[in-house]
């Protein structure tokens, strides 16, 4: 017999072959199913949740300030309360529409959300003179000429200290 | 494929329970057959089944009305045997096919066949795991050598003298049932 013939028999036999499965069978397949369901479900709101959560706290962390009413003189020292300051030291509650926007250095560590103020919190403090810093002289490097270098304003609130480092070899 | 069938196939993949309840009775007892054919016992064929409608329902918005859904419910039954029969393959001793003897019987000498699809499926059920999946894969359901080949994770090579093997071993088996019953 040539061999196509014998597979030809042979696959004649198994054409629109059934096997009536167990009845209990069924109901494993859709328990299965509904379990399976149940779980992506549950992972899914899981998954949703946390995505709002972020996406909430991201956007309130880089929430723009709110535009300045006209007529109105932003306060220059107000500030966001940082986040690792103890909340009830000389905090008071302003107009929300002269907040100003926080930034967080990377790798600091941000309280969790109920712990932070409210966004319309802010802090008033008296503005602090600014330090008197002494020049320093690097060790091995002379100061080209002795005048004291001064901070020189260019232009708007970009401010440049002048200084010439001569390094030897 | 007939509008009503569409129309069923779509219910399923919105996921409507009394649709999925109506392909799952009108196409097990195909799949439960084909799974039969891939397994030396019932308990493995029912895990298979139960594996192959899981991922059926779970993959059918995949599914093209432009292909044959039977053929595409075949090929899952397959490919579940295939992973149950690697699967199983890490625990058991398995028999290297490669090493069991072919029977010597010629397919020349075999002039008629005349055997029910019970004894057929016996037959078959017989064959070394290897030689059985290689033809179930090739004759019963039509898949090539090279198809074969990437599924079993075998040769080109190995595929086309594991078939050639499995015909001769099969015509010895089928000589033998038939000896039996003209001596009975």
């Amino acid at each position: 017999m040539e061999t196509e013939k014998f597979d030809q028999y042979f696959r004649t036999q198994f054409e629109n072959e059934t096997v009536a499965p167990p009845a209990a069978l069924e109901e494993a397949v859709f328990d299965s199913l509904a379990a399976g369901a149940k779980k992506r479900r549950g992972a899914a709101a899981v998954t949703l949740g946390l995505v709002v959560t972020a996406a909430a706290a991201a956007l309130w962390m880089n929430a723009p300030a709110p535009a300045q009413p006209e007529g109105q003189e932003p306060l220059p020292n107000e500030a966001f309360v940082p986040a690792t300051s103890e909340p009830d030291t000389a905090i008071e509650k302003s107009a929300p529409a002269t907040v100003a926007a926080a930034q967080v250095p990377a790798g600091s560590i941000v309280a969790a959300p109920s712990e932070m103020p409210a966004p319309t919190t802010v802090l008033s403090t008296e503005p602090e003179a600014m330090n008197e810093v002494d020049s320093r002289a690097l060790s091995g490097v002379k100061l080209q000429d002795s005048a004291q270098p001064e901070l020189q304003q260019l232009q708007g609130e970009k401010w440049v200290l002048p200084a010439t480092v001569k390094v030897n070899d | 494929m007939e509008a009503a069938d569409i129309n069923l196939i779509e219910a399923c993949k919105r996921g409507k329970p009394s649709a999925q309840r109506e392909v799952y009775a009108r196409f097990s007892p195909m799949m439960f057959a084909v799974a039969l054919r891939y397994t030396n016992g019932r308990a493995d064929a029912e895990d298979i089944l139960q594996e192959a409608w899981i991922k059926v329902f779970r993959h059918i918005k995949s599914f093209s009305e432009h292909n044959s859904f039977e053929g595409w419910l075949r090929r899952i039954v397959v490919n579940t045997a295939i992973t149950h029969y690697r699967r199983n393959q890490k625990h058991a001793f398995q028999l290297d096919v490669d090493e069991v003897h072919a029977t010597p019987a010629d397919l020349e000498a075999f002039k008629e066949l005349d055997f029910t699809r019970e004894e057929l499926a016996t037959a078959i059920a017989q064959l070394p795991k290897g030689y059985g999946m290689v033809f179930n894969m090739y004759v019963i359901e039509g898949y090539k050598h090279k198809e074969i080949a990437e599924q079993l994770g075998i040769d080109l090579n190995t595929s086309k003298s594991q078939l050639s093997r499995a015909r001769k071993y099969l015509q010895g088996i089928l000589e033998n049932m038939s000896k039996r019953a003209q001596q009975a």
